[in-house]
C-alpha cells in the first residue's frame, strides 16, 4: 500500500540545527539548503496530498500580534531611549535632550528651555516615547504577519527591522513633525540628529524589534525549510 | 551662478503624473496577485524547494505526500491583490494592461521632457550636483528643509533621475527577461540579470523600490509643504495663493477618491464577472503580445550540466481507467491520432513515433506561476508530422486533446489546448517522449507532451491523446482556445 511509507508526525527525524552569525545551517538530510520536498513530489509511491494544502508554518492571530508587538515595541523603545540618552550625553552633555524634545512635541518649544521642569519633561517624554514605541512595534509585527514574514530568515528579519526604522524616522520627523510642530524643525544640530535620529532608528530601534521576533518567533508554527509532516 | 529656471509644470507633465499614479497602483496590486501564483523568489533557475531567498506564504510542502506546484499557490486577499483569491489569469491581464498604459504615459512624459526645457528638471548637468546632494541630505538629517534648487534641490534631482532613468528601465527589462518568447529568442538577455529567476527577484525588488520611493516622496512633499506641492503638480502654479492651495487639495482628494473607486470596481468586477473582465482586458493585451512577442522563435541551448535534479511537476496525472491501463501496459496499444483538416490522417504508436528522426534540446521550462527548471527533451519535431499529414489550406490551428481529466477539479472537463500553426512549425516545437534521457515520467506527461519553448508551461500539454487541425476554436469548450483560458481566464497566447 503506497500510504504505508508515510511516517507519523511524531516520528520525524531528528534535526541538527546549528545557528551561526550569518544564519542557520541544518544537519541530517537537510545538509544542503535544498530540502527533500524535491524528491517527494516526484515519488510515484507516495500518496497525493489534498489539493492546495500544505503544512502551515505561520498562524495569524490578531491578539498574539498585538501582544508580541507590545513587548517588542517596549524592548525596542527602551533600547532606543538608552542609545539616545547616551548619544545626547556624549554629543551635547545634555542627557535630558531626548525627553525635552519629546515633551516639546506636546507642550511646544518652551520644553527645550533649561527652565522647563525636569519631572514634566521626563513624564511627557517617557509617555510619548513608550506609546509610540508600542504602536510602531504592533505595526511592525502586523506587517510581518500580513506578509507571511514571521518565519523569515534571521538576516532578512534584521533587514526588515532596519528598513522599518528608517521609514519610521523619515515619516515621523520629515513628514509628521513639520505638520504638527513646525517650530521644532531645524532645532537640533546635525550630529545629535544624525545619531539620535536616523542611526538610532535604523540601527537600534528597528533591529531590536527584529531581534525580538527572531528570538520569540510569535505566530510561527514550524520552520518552512523543513518539508516533512502531515496535512492538517 | 546659472540662471534661475522657471519651468513650471506643463499640462502634459501634470497629466502623466496623474496617470502614473493610476497605473503604478494597478501594477503593484496585480503584481502581488501574480506573486501569489508562486510566492517564492530565487536567484537560481532550478527553483528547488528551500533554495528560495524569500517567500510570502503561510505553508510549506510535504515530504511524505506527493504534491505539485499548483498546491504551492497562496491566495492573497482582494484588499491587497488585484483581483485576489487566486486569480492568476486576471491578475496577469490587469498587470499587462497597466504596463501598456504606464509605458504609453511614460513615453508621453519623456516627450514632454525632451521637447522643451523640462529635462533640466531631472538631468544633472554638472558634477557639482554630488556635493550639493550631500548638503541637501545633511539638511534633511537636521530636520531642516534644504535650499530650493533650480528648481529641485540636488538630492531630489538625483533621486528623480535614478527613478526615471535607472529604476524604470530596470523594471521594464527585468519584466521582459521573464518572457519565454524573448528569452527563447535571445537567451543572453535574462543572463544579463543572472537568469530568469534573478530577473524575477530584481523585478520584485524594483516594485518594492517604487513603493519605498512613493512613501518617501509623499513624506518629503509633506515636509516641503503639501499645499504648495499640490498646487504645483495639480494646477501648475508655483507660488500659489491660499485659494489655489485649497483648490489643489480638493482636486487631489477627489482624484484619490476616484482612484479608490477604480480599484474597488476593478476588484469586485473581476471577482464577480471574471469572464466579462477577461474579454475586455484581453482585447487590449492579446493584440500587443501577438504582434510583439508571439512571432519570436526560440533558439535556446542549455548545456546538459545545467539540467535540474528533481524538477517541479505541475498538475496531477490523469486518474481514469483508460490511462491507468495504458500505464500498466507500458503504453502498449496507445496510438497518437492526427486528424481534422488534413490530407492524410495518421495514427502512430510510440514505437512508430520513435522511428521519425528525433530532435533533442536542453531548454528552460518556464511556468506561468513563476518557477522554472532546465531539462532535456527528446521527441518528434511537430513540423515533421505536419509534413506527413499535410494540413488543408484552411487549417490555422492545432487542437491537442489529452487524457487529463482534471480529477482534482471535478466537472471541469478534459484538458485541451489550441496553438497556432505557425508556432507548431517553429524549430524547437516538439512532441517529446523522453525527458533527461529517460521515457517521459507520468508526472511530466507520459506518453507524450508538447514542447513550445517560446511559451509558458501551460501551453505545453501533457498526457496527449490526439491532435486535430482546425480552422477555428470558438466552438470548442468555452471558445477561448484552451482549458486554462476557458476556466481560469488565462490568455490563449503565452509568450510572456
Amino acid at each position: 500500500m503506497p500510504g504505508s511509507s508515510e511516517k507519523p508526525v511524531t516520528e520525524r527525524p531528528k534535526w541538527t540545527v546549528t545557528r551561526g552569525l550569518l544564519g542557520t545551517s541544518y544537519g541530517n538530510d537537510q545538509a544542503s539548503p535544498v530540502n527533500n520536498a524535491s524528491k517527494a513530489r516526484n515519488n510515484d509511491l507516495l500518496p497525493w496530498a489534498p489539493p492546495r494544502v500544505g503544512v502551515p508554518v505561520e498562524r495569524r492571530d490578531a491578539w498574539e500580534v498585538a501582544m508580541h508587538g507590545t513587548y517588542a515595541g517596549l524592548l525596542a523603545g527602551v533600547a532606543l531611549g538608552v542609545v539616545e540618552i547616551a548619544a545626547s550625553t556624549m554629543l551635547s552633555d545634555n542627557p535630558r535632550l531626548p525627553f525635552d524634545f519629546a515633551a516639546a512635541l506636546i507642550v511646544g518649544p518652551e520644553a527645550l528651555l533649561p527652565a522647563f521642569p525636569l519631572a514634566a519633561s521626563l513624564a511627557l517624554g517617557i509617555v510619548l516615547h513608550v506609546l509610540l514605541s508600542i504602536t510602531l512595534g504592533v505595526a511592525f509585527l502586523g506587517g510581518l504577519a500580513l506578509t507571511f514574514q514571521l518565519s523569515a530568515r534571521p538576516l532578512l528579519m534584521v533587514l526588515y527591522g532596519m528598513l522599518f526604522g528608517v521609514t519610521v524616522w523619515e515619516i515621523n520627523f520629515l513628514a509628521v513633525l513639520p505638520v504638527i510642530a513646525p517650530e521644532l524643525t531645524g532645532r537640533l544640530d546635525l550630529a545629535t540628529q544624525f545619531w539620535n535620529g536616523i542611526v538610532s532608528y535604523s540601527l537600534v530601534y528597528g533591529p531590536a524589534l527584529a531581534a525580538y521576533v527572531i528570538r520569540v518567533r510569535p505566530g510561527m508554527l514550524d520552520q518552512w525549510w523543513r518539508t516533512d509532516g502531515q496535512a492538517t | 551662478m546659472p540662471p534661475v529656471l522657471e519651468l513650471g509644470f506643463p499640462l502634459a507633465i501634470r497629466l502623466t503624473h496623474a496617470f502614473n499614479i493610476i497605473f503604478l497602483t494597478l501594477l503593484v496590486r496585480s503584481g502581488i496577485e501574480i506573486l501569489g501564483g508562486h510566492p517564492m523568489l530565487y536567484f537560481n533557475d532550478h527553483c528547488r524547494p528551500g533554495s528560495e531567498w524569500i517567500r510570502f506564504t503561510s505553508k510549506r510542502m510535504f515530504r511524505n505526500q506527493r504534491w505539485t506546484a499548483e498546491d504551492e499557490k497562496q491566495p492573497y486577499t482582494p484588499w491587497v491583490a488585484l483581483p485576489g483569491r487566486d486569480n492568476l489569469g486576471l491578475g496577469r491581464f490587469w498587470h499587462f494592461v497597466a504596463v501598456i498604459g504606464w509605458l504609453v504615459s511614460g513615453v508621453i512624459y519623456l516627450l514632454a521632457l525632451a521637447t522643451n526645457d523640462q529635462w533640466q528638471r531631472l538631468v544633472p548637468t554638472s558634477l557639482a550636483v554630488l556635493p550639493q546632494a550631500w548638503d541637501a541630505a545633511m539638511a534633511y538629517l537636521r530636520l531642516d528643509i534644504p535650499r530650493a534648487g533650480n528648481p529641485y534641490n540636488a538630492l531630489q534631482q538625483l533621486t528623480y533621475f535614478a527613478l526615471i532613468f535607472v529604476l524604470t528601465p530596470l523594471q521594464i527589462s527585468t519584466g521582459l527577461a521573464m518572457s519565454p518568447a524573448l528569452a527563447g529568442r535571445f537567451p543572453w538577455f535574462p543572463r544579463l540579470f543572472g537568469g530568469r529567476q534573478a530577473a524575477r527577484s530584481l523585478h520584485f525588488l524594483g516594485l518594492m523600490a517604487f513603493v519605498a520611493f512613493t512613501v518617501h516622496h509623499v513624506a518629503l512633499v509633506i515636509a516641503h509643504g503639501l499645499g504648495n506641492g499640490l498646487a504645483a503638480i495639480v494646477l501648475g502654479v508655483e507660488a500659489p495663493i491660499a485659494a489655489q492651495r485649497a483648490v489643489a487639495i480638493a482636486i487631489a482628494i477627489a482624484f484619490l477618491s476616484a482612484l479608490t473607486v477604480l480599484h474597488v470596481w476593478a476588484t469586485r468586477r473581476s471577482l464577480r464577472e471574471p469572464r466579462t473582465m477577461q474579454n475586455a482586458l484581453q482585447r487590449v493585451v492579446d493584440p500587443v503580445q501577438e504582434r510583439l512577442l508571439q512571432p519570436l522563435v526560440s533558439r535556446q541551448r542549455y548545456p546538459r550540466e545545467s539540467i535540474t535534479a528533481d524538477p517541479r511537476p505541475n498538475g496531477r496525472p490523469p486518474r481514469h481507467n483508460r490511462y491507468r491501463e495504458l500505464i500498466e501496459r507500458g503504453f502498449d496499444g496507445w496510438r497518437f491520432e492526427i486528424g481534422g483538416l488534413v490530407e492524410h490522417r495518421l495514427s502512430l504508436s510510440l514505437d512508430e513515433m520513435r522511428t521519425v528522426e528525433p530532435q533533442r534540446q536542453v531548454t528552460l521550462h518556464k511556468c506561468i506561476q513563476g518557477w522554472s527548471y532546465v531539462a532535456e527533451w527528446e521527441g518528434v519535431p511537430l513540423r515533421a508530422l505536419l509534413d506527413r499529414c499535410r494540413p488543408a489550406a484552411e487549417a490555422r490551428y492545432i487542437l491537442f486533446r489529452t487524457f487529463d481529466d482534471k480529477w482534482e477539479e471535478p466537472g471541469h472537463g478534459e484538458y485541451y489546448c489550441v496553438i497556432d500553426l505557425t508556432l507548431a512549425r517553429a524549430p524547437q516545437t516538439l512532441l517529446a517522449y523522453d525527458m533527461n534521457g529517460q521515457p517521459l515520467p507520468t508526472a511530466f506527461g507520459a506518453p507524450l507532451r508538447l514542447r513550445l519553448e517560446s511559451q509558458l508551461g501551460y501551453k505545453m500539454v501533457k498526457w496527449i491523446r490526439s491532435m486535430e487541425l482546425i480552422d477555428r476554436y470558438d466552438d470548442i469548450g468555452a471558445g477561448y482556445g484552451g482549458w486554462r483560458a476557458d476556466l481560469l481566464h488565462y490568455s490563449r497566447l503565452a509568450p510572456i
